[in-house]
């Protein structure tokens, strides 16, 4: 065997009106999308006002068939379309590579219609054998809820959160490819702490820390989130990123990585 | 990998069409905390990574600390299994680690090839906790 890549257009549409204030996944939420076999690349997610608009929030969701965690708040400005104004409209890129199965959710914090959009692509490999080298991607996608604090910096052992694994070397997998950290306050925020740790199933080291600002969310307001490149770190197959936070504030951590393994 | 350009179809950011090479990620991690000040490679070193088969090549390497650190050094090391060579220093500035300040943490672009067998080693010269992290990737050829 080896592989080709082929590609199939995933666009995932849901129309959104019931008001919904939670950030915890619970209420009423539409289904943007749904990956594909290996993973799907969603390129852009459009938010599309079908009519007046108050301040509020549409929040996206993270759906991995147990749990459901914030992804991103988009703001919505108050906003009266005419024919010479149009309703509120927003795109956002995120080039997001999503695990197979796993659910895009989208919510309204106020009661006006939305339409979510997401352009994604689905990929697929050629089964025939091209070359011996061809490699074999599937998304790979973390999510946790650190929730409770921890302030260790070294091994911790309680409050520490499983926010990533490396694809299974006994399954093929060469290792994990991980592009982005994304962490997504629920609640408003004091000064603190996120602790991202690799753990190579003996040890657990601290990697990196990302300061969190203190942020009052609200009806209007977001909650703090902050995304970063992980400039592709390959991570072992087996091995383990693990996160803690130093207050008990709740964060939906997700991280964007890709599992490789060569099939020929 | 798959990545979007904008306004552009997809593209692969990096593919194998010219590689003829396989990857295994290979990551690197050790512990420092004993003080060495040596740098002709005795006294305690931490092993950060050791070359595969047909060699390791080195992305990055971070160091970050773990408590307070004073001003003073990380030495890495170069083992070819008989000589053990300082390769490059890195400055440590005093950081007062809090909840609300990160401890020191840099990490570095490497792009280096590590032969078969040989090893990357680490020292620090305070003492102070370190962790050094290296994203490898070891090859091999259909």
């Amino acid at each position: 065997m080896a592989a080709e890549t082929q590609y199939t257009a995933n666009t995932g549409l849901v129309q959104i009106s019931t008001a919904n204030s939670n950030l915890d996944g619970t209420g009423t939420l539409g289904t943007v999308l749904t990956a594909g076999a290996n993973g799907t690349l969603i390129n852009s997610i459009t938010v599309k006002a079908t009519g007046t608009t108050t301040e509020g929030i549409v929040r996206l969701f993270l759906y991995d068939g147990t749990n459901t965690r914030l992804l991103n708040e988009i703001h919505v400005p108050a906003n009266t379309p005419t024919s010479t104004n149009p309703s509120f409209e927003f795109v956002w890129n995120c080039d997001i590579k999503l695990q197979a199965s796993w659910l895009i959710k989208a919510s309204t914090q106020n009661a006006e219609t939305f339409n979510i959009i997401a352009e994604g692509l689905d990929w697929a490999y050629y089964g025939g054998a091209v070359r011996p080298e061809s490699t074999n991607y599937t998304a790979n996608t973390g999510m946790a809820l650190a929730t409770t604090a921890n302030s260790s910096m070294d091994s911790p052992s309680s409050n520490v959160y499983t926010s990533l694994t490396a694809g299974a070397s006994a399954s093929g997998w060469k290792g994990t490819r991980v592009e982005s950290f994304n962490i997504k306050a629920i609640v408003s925020t004091t000064m603190g702490m996120i602790r991202l740790f690799i753990s190579d199933g003996t040890n657990t080291r601290l990697f990196r820390e990302f300061p969190i600002p203190a942020k009052t969310k609200s009806s209007t307001e977001t909650a703090y989130e902050f995304k970063t490149s992980l400039g592709n770190f390959n991570l072992k197959a087996d091995w383990v990123f693990k996160v803690t936070t130093a207050n008990t504030e709740s964060f939906s951590v997700i991280t964007e990585a890709n599992n490789w393994k060569y099939p020929a | 990998m798959l990545t979007y350009l904008n306004d552009q179809l997809l593209v692969k950011r990096e593919t194998n069409i010219n590689e003829r090479a396989k990857y295994t990620a290979n990551t690197g991690m050790v512990l420092l905390n004993t003080a060495n000040t040596n740098t002709d490679g005795t006294g305690t070193l931490g092993t950060i990574i050791t070359g595969a088969a047909n060699g390791t090549y080195i992305c990055s390497l971070t160091v970050k600390g773990s408590v307070t650190t004073q001003r003073g050094m990380v030495r890495i090391f170069l083992y070819n299994g008989t000589v053990t060579a300082l390769i490059d220093e890195i400055d440590i500035p005093a950081v007062t680690q809090s909840s609300k300040t990160e401890a020191f943490e840099v990490t570095y672009e490497l792009g280096i090839y590590l032969k078969n067998g040989y090893v990357l080693k680490a020292s620090t010269v305070t003492g102070n906790s370190f962790i050094i992290i290296a994203d490898g990737l070891d090859y091999a050829y259909p």
